[in-house]
């Protein structure tokens, strides 16, 4: 017993025993192959296939049977000839290299462009024909294709070329088998030109049009499908994100603390206005800047709610007009924010250190190190995990930051120092100076014991300009200084030879040898 | 025209791997057959007008051709050189048939091939015969 196919062959149609169904197309595709670079192959194969049919007729009628067998296309190959013997012009050795690929050809497969069920070229008909897939699918994939990166065009004009159009009846029953190579890709290539050529003629523009309009009926039909289930659903998201975006802005825009900064701590929030004012220098900067800012945050927000909106109640909103509207505003917003920052960020541009130096006048071989109660933060910082907004605050007169930086190194002779370095920045080196000598400062001696305030300040005026403050207390080789519990609040960044972290070191006595700091 | 030149370069670049191949007796012979082949056709068909299966059987008997395969793309070719031109006919054992004949310019075509063919043969003549001797 053997498995039947049904085929048509030149218009009819045979039960052919499987094998002999294969042999039968394998011989098909070599004499197209050794018919080679011929414009008139197309119709040389249907001819062939015709009298195939012929004799396939005759030997059922002769035999008294229904189904072709392996035999009966052996006969008709034998009756045929061998492929080479229908390249008519070619020499020997050609066809010798014709007949060797043939009997090769066992598990070769092939591609075809399948032209019966083509929207275009055939392309993913006959790629879905190959696999079995519903070619709806490739479609919609290539459209996306061509809408999202204009590659998908590319691609199926070259699939275009290189895959064979299935022509005869065996071809489009096999849709698979055979190499691309050179020989045959300019041939296609011709094949692909007379295609284009075709679909500029009337009945070629017809097709593209109902191709056209049955693309767009199929997109729409699934599109349909996909606004209903996975748009509407995209645009619940959107309307949720958008909704929750809006109203974060309007609360931070009432209460106007909304100057955020990004840290290992999350969000922290400022009053905008004040920074604003001591940052961008004038209140106008600082209306200008703010509202900038709301734009930018505000036009995405609209866009996502016009998105959702229009995917949930599919609303015609004019689109354009929209988009130009959002997009001016945008990028006026963005000029704003350039120029502003570009004038504030001149006025960083030169830097200044002014350094003054105590000489601690004590009898002692331990200098004892405090910080004083903070009076305008809290004491119990996390030792510098603090942001730069958390330590900032605004008095009526001046600015009041919360870091000063202690260190301690090796001082040059037998003598304790103090030194005090301001430093700030400015347009130009006086305005830098004239900032970093304004910085206030103090800190209290009291024999041994020298105190530190865990803050400085700085007129308002001065604006904030980079002003810092760092303490160097020095100490002469082989005398040791102590460092506070409370200290944890101000030291910053001491080297010491157990290589400790600032927290770690404080509540010990520290001996300076060798420039270094050894704990007592 | 162009796909002809085409096809003579790729056999000039094939028969340059494989010169020796020329040499073949059966090659030579299959050469011969084809190079008349053309004037075999349009002679019967100048008789009357034919479908392939009796060219076929014509041809066969006087072992010009022996298998089908070889005589369809040259058919398909002469037609679309105007040479030839073919009706179609229902047919009661398979499917309908292609009943060639020639054109005014194919009777033409045919007279100027036999005389060439003539003036071959003689030539072939004298030179072999004068070898002969």
């Amino acid at each position: 017993m053997n498995k039947t196919i049904t085929a048509n062959v030149g218009g009819f149609v045979f039960n052919i025993e499987e094998q002999a169904y294969e042999s039968l197309s394998r011989y098909l595709a070599a004499v197209r192959r050794s018919l080679g670079a011929d414009e008139c192959v197309d119709e040389i194969m249907q001819d062939i296939e015709h009298r195939i049919a012929e004799l396939f007729r005759e030997f059922l009628q002769k035999e008294h049977k229904e189904v072709i067998g392996q035999q009966n296309v052996a006969e008709v190959i034998a009756i045929m000839g061998e492929p080479a013997a229908f390249a008519q012009e070619e020499s020997r050795t050609e066809n010798e290299q014709a007949s060797t690929t043939w009997s090769d050809e066992q598990t070769d497969k092939q591609f075809f462009r399948d032209s019966d069920n083509s929207m275009i070229g055939g392309v993913c008909s006959g790629i879905s024909a190959y696999f079995g897939w519903d070619p709806l699918f490739l479609r919609i994939l290539f459209v996306i294709l061509m809408i999202g990166f204009g590659s998908g065009l590319l691609l199926y004009v070259i699939l275009w070329i290189i895959i064979p159009e299935a022509k005869t009846t065996s071809e489009k029953l096999r849709m698979r088998g055979k190499k691309v190579d050179v020989e045959t890709i300019k041939q296609r290539f011709n094949d692909f030109k007379k295609d284009v050529e075709h679909l500029s003629t009337p009945e070629g523009k017809r097709k593209m049009r109902r191709a056209s309009s049955r693309m767009a009926d199929a997109m729409s039909e699934s599109a349909k499908n996909f606004y209903d289930i996975f748009g509407r659903a995209l645009g619940g998201v959107l309307l949720i994100l958008g909704l929750l975006f809006l109203i974060w802005l309007i609360k931070a825009t009432i209460s106007s603390s909304f100057m955020i900064s990004l840290s290992e701590q999350g969000i922290t929030a400022v009053n905008f206005e004040e920074f604003g004012n001591a940052f961008f220098g004038t209140s106008t900067r600082t209306n200008l800047v703010y509202f900038a800012v709301i734009g930018l945050i505000l036009m995405p927000i609209l866009g996502l709610l016009f998105a959702a909106v229009r995917l949930l109640f599919r609303i015609p909103f004019k689109t354009k007009a929209i988009g130009a509207v959002m997009g001016l505003i945008t990028s006026a917003c963005f000029i704003t924010l350039t120029v502003i920052g570009i004038q504030t960020g001149t006025d960083f541009a030169k830097e200044n250190s002014q350094v003054t130096t105590t000489i601690i006048q004590t009898n002692s071989d331990t200098l004892y190190l405090d910080s004083s109660s903070d009076i305008y933060f809290s004491d119990h910082f996390k030792h510098h995990d603090d942001t730069f907004f958390e330590l900032l605050k605004f008095e009526e007169k001046e600015i009041v930051y919360g870091y000063p930086l202690v260190d301690v190194e090796q001082s040059p002779d037998s003598n304790f120092r103090v030194n005090i370095n301001r430093e700030a920045r400015g347009s130009n080196q006086t305005e830098a100076i004239s900032r970093a000598k304004n910085i206030d400062y103090q800190f209290a001696v009291q024999d041994s014991l020298v105190t530190f305030n865990p803050w400085f300040s700085s007129p308002r005026a001065d604006l904030i300009r980079g002003q810092q403050l760092k303490v160097n207390i020095q100490i002469p080789n082989g005398k040791t200084i102590h460092l506070s519990q409370r200290s944890d609040r101000i030291i910053y960044d001491i080297q010491n030879e157990e290589d400790l972290s600032d927290e770690d070191m404080v509540g010990f006595y520290w001996t300076m040898k060798e420039k270094n700091l050894h704990r007592k | 025209m162009y796909c002809k030149i085409l096809f003579y370069v790729h056999i000039f670049a094939m028969s340059r791997n494989n010169i020796t191949g020329i040499m073949d007796i059966e090659n030579a012979k299959a050469q011969m057959k084809k190079g008349v082949l053309e004037l075999c056709i349009l002679s019967i068909l100048n008789r009357q007008e034919s479908y392939p299966g009796d060219i076929i059987e014509e041809m066969k008997a006087s072992k010009i051709i022996l298998v089908e395969g070889t005589l369809y793309p040259l058919l398909t070719r002469l037609k679309n050189a105007g040479i030839l031109t073919y009706r179609w006919e229902e047919s009661t054992s398979g499917p309908p048939r292609k009943y060639y004949k020639l054109t005014p310019e194919g009777e033409e075509f045919l007279q100027e091939l036999l005389g060439a063919w003539q003036e071959l043969v003689s030539a072939v003549k004298t030179v072999s015969v004068k070898k002969l001797n």
